[in-house]
Parts: structure tokens; sequence; C-alpha cells
């Protein structure tokens, strides 16, 4: 489950202040996090969530 | 059934990149959500009945590849965009998909999930703050809410 957040939440503070900044906000943060989030596409499952499913949609699952 | 999803006047008023106004148009932009997955710009997630399939609506989470400022190219946040049939609203099925995704997303590791939607747009805000995303900022426009949660 997701972790309970804190409203104050420094991180997303600092990021906030970050958008302001591109080449901070892009050389120093998100080229590495970025490498880590391609990895999401190369396998995406389905997710079951008990009475209902969440099916990444494919060409060969076109019967959506 | 994209097409009997989609339609909706909601849709078109609050997300008009995923409104359709035909059948030919649905599979059309099927096909342009897909292209786009393959892509590595999108996950697109269709909301299914587990008995049935039957679909009840989609989410999709683009990827930082496009979001940033608007850019098509640009490095930003995953960003999230969803919308059910008329039909199934109101009985907690966006709240449970969003917290499904969300939950998979942490477990890949992304930071942060962001979600932009418009101030009037009251059942879009329930749902993201049901599912624990806070308001963070409100757009240049003053038009929008910026919506975020932090995962890692």
């Amino acid at each position: 489950m997701i972790k309970k957040l804190n409203k104050t939440s420094e991180s997303i503070e600092s990021k906030i202040h970050l958008e302001d900044n591109f080449d901070i906000y892009e050389n120093a943060v998100y080229l590495e996090e970025y490498k880590a989030n391609i990895q999401i596409f190369k396998s995406i499952p389905t997710l079951d969530l008990g009475n209902i499913i969440l099916r990444g949609v494919y060409p060969s699952k076109l019967d959506i | 059934m994209y097409f009997h999803i989609s339609k909706r006047e909601e849709v078109k008023q609050y997300l008009p990149e995923a409104y359709v106004v035909s059948k030919e148009r649905a599979k059309d932009k099927i096909f342009e959500f897909i292209q786009r997955m393959l892509l590595n710009r999108c996950l697109f997630f269709c909301i299914a009945e587990k008995a049935t399939k039957i679909p009840l609506g989609y989410v999709i989470c683009h990827s930082p590849l496009v979001t940033y400022k608007n850019s098509n190219e640009q490095i930003g946040d995953w960003t999230i965009d969803f919308w059910l049939g008329k039909d199934f609203e109101g009985k907690g099925i966006m709240g449970k998909s969003l917290i499904g995704i969300l939950t998979y997303l942490q477990k890949m590791e992304v930071p942060f999930v962001f979600a932009f939607v418009e101030k009037r747009n009251y059942k879009s805000i329930k749902v993201l703050e049901q599912c624990q995303f806070l308001r963070i900022a409100s757009t240049n426009d003053n038009k929008n809410w910026k919506y975020g949660i932090k995962l890692n």
C-alpha cells in the first residue's frame, strides 16, 4: 500500500522549487530518475484489484 | 467501448485529448495511445470488470518524456489522467484503480506522481484527495490545480 504522506513533505517542496529552474531540474535530478523510470515499460502487468482489473493496453488487447 | 465511455460531455470539457465523437475516432484514439505507449510516452490502462472484462474507464500515466511544461520531448514528471463511463461513477472504482496504479509505480521506484485538474472538476478532485494526493499549486492560468503524491 501507499505510504501515508506528510502534508509538508520537504521533498515535494524542493521539487516545486526545482521546477523554476529547468537546468537544475533536468541535469541534477531527473536524468537518473528517468533512466530508472524507463524500466517500467519493459513489463507492464495486469493489476488484479479484486472485482476489477487494470490492463495495460497493447495492440494484441484491442478488445477494449 | 472506448467510444461509449469517452463520448461524455465531462470528458470533452476536462479531458479533450481523450474525447471522441464517433466509433471511428475512438479506434484512432486507441491506436494513438498505444503508439505513445510503444514509444514509452505513456502507460495506458483499461479498467475492466474482472468477471465480464467489460471496460469501465481508463487511466493514462504520462511518462517523464512528455510532461514537463507541455513539452513533447523533455524530461519531467509522471502525471496521470483518468476517466470513467458515466454508469460507473460513485462506486469507488477510480479511487481503487488509482491506488492500484500508484502502488505499482511505487514498486517501480517512481518518486512522484502529479495530476492537473480543473478547479471546477470536483469529482476528480475528490478522487485525488481520497488517494492521498496533495494540492500543491495553481497553474499559471489559474484554471487548474496541480496535485501531487510522493511515492518514494
